[in-house]
């Protein structure tokens, strides 16, 4: 009975997972492609031929090193939030939208610390697409794991699923915000792997930059599925693991030396 | 009798007159602000009057296929409109689209229709272009050949159409 209940019903995660996909080719149809000589956005829909993700390792991120926040922020626009006026700083810091946060673990066994940065680990089961009752959250095809702000109400209910802490709740009317990175009150929002940057060409993510352009090359960003990709290569190469391999979520971020 | 006809004609031309102010307010004139990039050009992405009608319809389905599949190449997109659109002070400084008298502003005010996407997006190009440009990527379209002018939308498709070749 115990095994019962404690196994991952993944049937159940995979019939939801069709269901978004049916949603998904509903829209296709009709689609107008315009070509532009020049820039590259994505004229084809996103596929499943490969699958975003990234390999953290906590050995060379330093403790107290903050670029990758710091360019996450200024990627989406975060950099860009004011403290309503009248609210205390400590409520502030608490509730203000935070897509990577850099924690610290220690081993209480042996005191080993290890830093590491921790946003939406776009999981291939994702609970916060099982629990939104919109639809809003969903999994791309490429396996990015995104809040249609179109379809948010606002519940969070997904804030409550995820194990990683990973989604902010914009709580107040966002004054300014950048043009590839719409953000309104009243959704929930995380970490997009840079999906603008996805749909430009572009080749990695803001974190994973501004830790290379620090020195420490602890974030390498990929192709999961290409066993060619930079990515495929290292994890084939050294030990890794997820958080919370104890759910069966197969995310796609990975951590190694934790 | 003779009075009453005379009154009860003067009274139905004035009604028709004013009707006809009314609607040529509605959709006669173009509302595209002077300096912006759309007063540069002949007409949108589509036809005026199927823009003018349909522009919602063509953003929320787009929006869809941006947002789920990634595709952002697409002829319409809410940045190409704020980008094209928008207006700019005398120091060059964007306007914010559905300010008041601006693009967004001016019909929904009339149409009295509350609009929603820039809770979320945008209402200028930001980061601002670099080459004081906004929006380049419709670069194909036809260009009205005057410079500083104000812009006409629709009155080298409709040009026959009253109204449309004149701002107040």
């Amino acid at each position: 009975m115990k095994e019962t209940s404690e196994r991952i019903d993944q049937e159940r995660r995979a019939f939801i997972g069709t269901a978004a996909g049916v949603a998904a080719a509903t829209v296709a149809p009709g689609v107008l492609l315009y070509t532009v000589a020049g820039a590259q956005p994505r004229s084809e829909p996103a596929t499943g031929a490969v699958r975003w993700g990234m390999l953290i390792d906590t050995a060379k991120c330093a403790d107290g090193c903050t670029a990758c926040v710091t360019a996450c922020d200024e990627e989406n626009g975060l950099n860009l939030q004011q403290k309503p006026e009248g609210e205390s700083q400590e409520k502030w810091e608490r509730q203000k939208s935070v897509w990577i946060r850099k924690v610290q673990v220690r081993d209480n066994l042996s005191g080993r610390i290890s830093n590491l940065p921790l946003m939406c680990q776009h999981c291939e089961h994702p609970p916060c697409v099982d629990v939104c009752p919109t639809g809003a959250s969903f999994k791309r095809a490429d396996g990015i794991v995104l809040v249609d702000r179109h379809t948010c109400i606002g519940c969070r209910y997904c804030m409550m699923a995820c194990p990683y802490k990973a989604r902010s709740f914009i709580h107040e009317r966002v004054e300014h915000k950048l043009s590839l990175v719409p953000r309104g009150k009243g959704c929930v929002e995380s970490c997009t792997l840079c999906v603008q940057r996805r749909d430009l060409g572009e080749a990695s993510t803001a974190c994973a930059d501004a830790c290379a352009r620090e020195g420490h090359k602890a974030i390498v960003f990929g192709d999961l599925k290409d066993p060619e990709s930079p990515l495929s290569r290292l994890l084939a190469s050294m030990p890794s693991r997820q958080i919370r391999e104890d759910l069966a979520l197969n995310t796609g971020v990975r951590y190694s030396n934790v | 009798m003779a009075n009453a006809a005379v009154r009860g004609s003067l009274l139905s031309v004035g009604l028709a007159g004013a009707l006809c102010a009314l609607a040529a307010q509605a959709a006669g004139d173009s509302h595209v602000v002077p300096g912006s990039r759309a007063a540069t050009l002949k007409h949108c992405v589509a036809p005026t009057p199927f823009m003018r009608r349909k522009h919602m319809e063509l953003i929320l389905h787009q929006r869809d296929i941006t947002v789920h599949t990634g595709v952002r190449s697409t002829k319409y997109s809410i940045n190409d409109c704020v980008a094209c659109h928008v207006s700019y002070t005398a120091e060059h400084n964007p306007i914010p689209i559905n300010g008041e008298g601006q693009f967004c502003d001016t019909c929904h005010e009339y149409a009295a229709v509350h609009l929603d996407c820039f809770e979320c997006h945008a209402t200028v190009p930001v980061p601002a272009p670099k080459n004081g440009v906004a929006g380049d990527r419709h670069s194909g379209l036809a260009r009205e050949p005057l410079p500083g002018s104000v812009a006409l939308m629709g009155s080298a498709l409709h040009p026959e159409v009253p109204g449309e070749g004149k701002r107040p």
